[in-house]
């Protein structure tokens, strides 16, 4: 439709209107730089959200008020509420913020954005901007020149806030010399009826500029100029509060669930701020007098005016939809629901990796990760169920001895049919994730994490692989009547039923040092059971206490088991030492080295 | 001269300790403090307690406490030194 329809339209009456009005080039001129600008701004400012902004974002957003603090201050520092929505889309995508904080930070980034109006109507039309913009256009490209990303980044803020001044420059000439031509304030229209036109107006301009700050200089311009009247141009800026939607709507679409409600939220949100504007909107004309005359402004400034009136609806807003976010958020949890992961004929698929994660590195990664930790789960369960244990069971505090006499089953378990429908997607799926997230701009950092993610996810295949030879014969000589075969058997289940516990208990425990102590307990055991390297084989085959085929079968299984405790403890320490914590910085330098080992194994001997 | 180069310089001339460094240690620090208080519970059970498979298993814990805190001291006087 856009494509087809609208985006022709807009070629066709733009080329009509450079061809009739050489005014008109200049405002649209104007507005193309601007908008350019904003493009820059972004780009220079996600340069740096690999690092601080995320960061800060991530620690600042535990309490809704620190929510909407984040939403007010980012947007004023970065001019740009289109920004920090796609972040926070791509934040709440990959699990790392809730709804109510991601709500929190729209609202924040509402009011955060009507301080744009502030900087243009109280300087951007004083001041000869157009002076500052050459400059920093020119220093701006020197730096994204420079091989340095943090140069580069400095470098497109100085270029985005150079073309913004440009932009704006252009804008305020074209309606200045505009006023000669045409007066455009011949077509205002009063009352309500003007109030719901130009609010379309607004609406339509925001849509197609996706930008409702360019559309608020437009207003501010153009209501300077005196081309549009005051009651005129606060339609306007209503029409572009819900305009502004747009960005979030499209941003959302590649996101998952979460996304799409942050996206309705703003709606909403933007629409009941619009609809209250509407109904009380001569209240509020008289409430911006009072500011006005409070901060005296001048009665004829109307461009401050709209900047107080922008402030104070976007203010209202916050205030009358704040108390109700629970609310709003069981609604939309209630009206958009998920869809179901496991399908069905029970196929399960990924639950957090989508395109919009794919906007920032960290956001790549953390839906990386927890898709990784989903991955696990189901893999857990696979190897319990191949073990023919209780996942419950395991996770419980039940004695293990108790644990093994519980069944699952009391047929065979197909763990290649768990494979295909629980696993082989989602592992296809994070490791073509990580491909496409790799493409992206990653430090060597974030590029190493991936491939640790990466051999995680492996790892938890290979130990299901593993599990699934070993299924077999573990089952066969649990109950064989040579108790010595019987014995080493039931020996292996117990100490694989032993790993899975301390494994589940690592990935639910917040005691640092307890999954340090289980890591290097998991490790021990490893060496310990391998009863190839500590004798016990050799004995059972020299003494003939079991057969030739029974120990082929014992040294194999053996292996497998092996690998099954390797594979799981390189996974764990991996997904489960928590980022940022005191153990994932020095976990390496605590490991407990195979020389340790050897000595605790030969106390115990 | 290299940016880096300049940084490490004015680092080293105004004797700032780099701050990646200074993470690690206290990192270490609160990791060993963990240990040691662990330690001490897990030798208070070991006194009282009397299932042998219980015994074995919190005498192995503690044997891995101790390796995990001689590792955790030769490394921040390591860090130390330097």
């Amino acid at each position: 439709m856009y494509n087809k329809v609208i985006l022709p339209v807009i070629l066709i009456a733009l080329a009509y209107g450079f061809w009739s009005s050489s005014n008109f080039k200049e405002i649209s001129s104007g507005v193309a730089i601007f908008l350019f600008g904003m493009l820059s701004l972004e780009q220079g400012f996600k340069s740096f959200t690999g690092g601080l902004l995320d960061k800060i974002l991530k620690n600042s957003t535990d309490k809704l008020y620190k929510s909407v603090a984040f939403g007010i201050v980012s947007t004023s520092l970065m001019q740009s509420s289109s920004l920090v929505s796609v972040l926070t889309i791509s934040f709440l995508g990959a699990g790392l913020i809730g709804l109510s904080q991601g709500i929190g930070i729209i609202f924040g980034a509402n009011l955060g954005t009507t301080t744009g109006a502030w900087l243009v109507a109280a300087y951007g039309l004083k001041v000869d901007i157009a002076a500052y913009a050459m400059p920093m256009l020119v220093f701006g490209i020197v730096f994204i020149f420079q091989k340095s990303a943090s140069l580069k980044g400095v470098g497109y803020i100085l270029t985005g806030l150079g073309f913004l001044f440009l932009g704006i420059h252009y804008m305020k000439e074209g309606f200045e010399a505009f006023k000669s031509a045409i007066d455009l304030s011949t077509y205002a229209i009063g009352g309500y009826k003007g109030l719901f036109i130009f609010m379309l107006i607004g609406v339509f301009a925001t849509v197609v500029m996706q930008s409702s700050h360019a559309t608020l200089v437009l207003i501010i311009t153009a209501l300077a100029a005196g081309q549009i009247s005051y009651e005129n141009a606060l339609a306007l800026a209503i029409g572009a509060n819900v305009g502004t939607t747009i960005t979030a709507i499209i941003g959302a679409m590649s996101s998952n669930i979460e996304g799409k409600r942050l996206a309705a939220a703003h709606l909403i949100f933007n629409l009941v701020t619009a609809l209250i504007a509407i109904a009380f909107i001569y209240q509020i004309i008289y409430l911006v007098e009072l500011v006005a005359g409070f901060f005296d402004i001048a009665h004829e400034n109307y461009t401050l005016k709209l900047a107080i009136f922008h402030t104070i609806f976007n203010t209202i807003g916050i205030v009358v939809m704040l108390p109700f976010i629970s609310q709003l958020v069981a609604f939309l949890e209630k009206a958009l629901k998920p869809k179901v992961s496991v399908d069905e004929i029970g196929y399960d698929n990924v639950l957090y990796l989508n395109d919009s994660v794919l906007e920032f590195s960290q956001s790549a990664i953390a839906a990386i990760m927890k898709e990784t930790k989903h991955l696990y789960e189901n893999a857990f369960e696979i190897i319990a169920h191949g073990l023919n244990l209780k996942r419950r069971k395991i996770a419980s505090d039940v004695d293990l001895e108790v644990v093994l006499k519980n069944h699952y089953s009391k047929k065979y378990v197909d763990i290649e049919d768990f494979y295909q429908k629980r696993i082989k997607n989602i592992y296809g799926e994070i490791i073509s994730f990580s491909a496409k997230a790799q493409s992206m701009i990653m430090s060597p950092q974030n590029i190493a994490e991936l491939y640790k993610l990466k051999l995680a996810s492996r790892d938890l295949v290979e130990a299901i692989k593993d599990t699934k030879h070993l299924q077999k014969n573990l089952i066969k000589y649990s109950t064989h009547p040579n108790a010595y075969i019987q014995e080493q058997y039931s020996n292996m289940r117990m100490n694989l039923a032993e790993l899975l516990r301390d494994v589940n208990t690592i990935a639910t425990t917040d005691e640092e040092e307890k999954t340090l102590l289980l890591l290097s307990k998991v490790r021990l055991h490893t060496q310990q059971h391998d009863i190839t390297s500590n004798g016990v084989l050799d004995n059972l085959i020299r003494n003939k206490l079991i057969t030739n085929e029974m120990a082929t079968s014992l040294m194999n299984d053996t292996v497998y088991a092996y690998n099954i405790h390797t594979k799981l403890c390189n996974m764990a320490e991996v997904l489960f030492v928590q980022r940022g914590g005191d153990l994932r910085t020095v976990e390496q330098d605590m490991h407990i080295s195979h020389e340790d080992i050897a000595q605790i194994l030969e106390k115990k001997d | 001269m290299g940016v880096k180069k300049f940084i490490n310089d004015v680092i080293d001339s105004l004797k700032i300790e780099s701050f990646e460094l200074k993470g690690k240690k206290k990192s270490l620090k609160t990791l060993l403090c963990k240990l040691k208080k662990r330690r001490v519970k897990v030798l208070k059970e070991l006194r009282v307690e009397e299932n042998e498979k219980k015994i074995a298993a919190l005498k192995e814990e503690s044997e891995l406490i101790n390796f995990h805190i001689k590792n955790g001291k030769e490394k921040l006087n390591e860090l130390k030194k330097s």
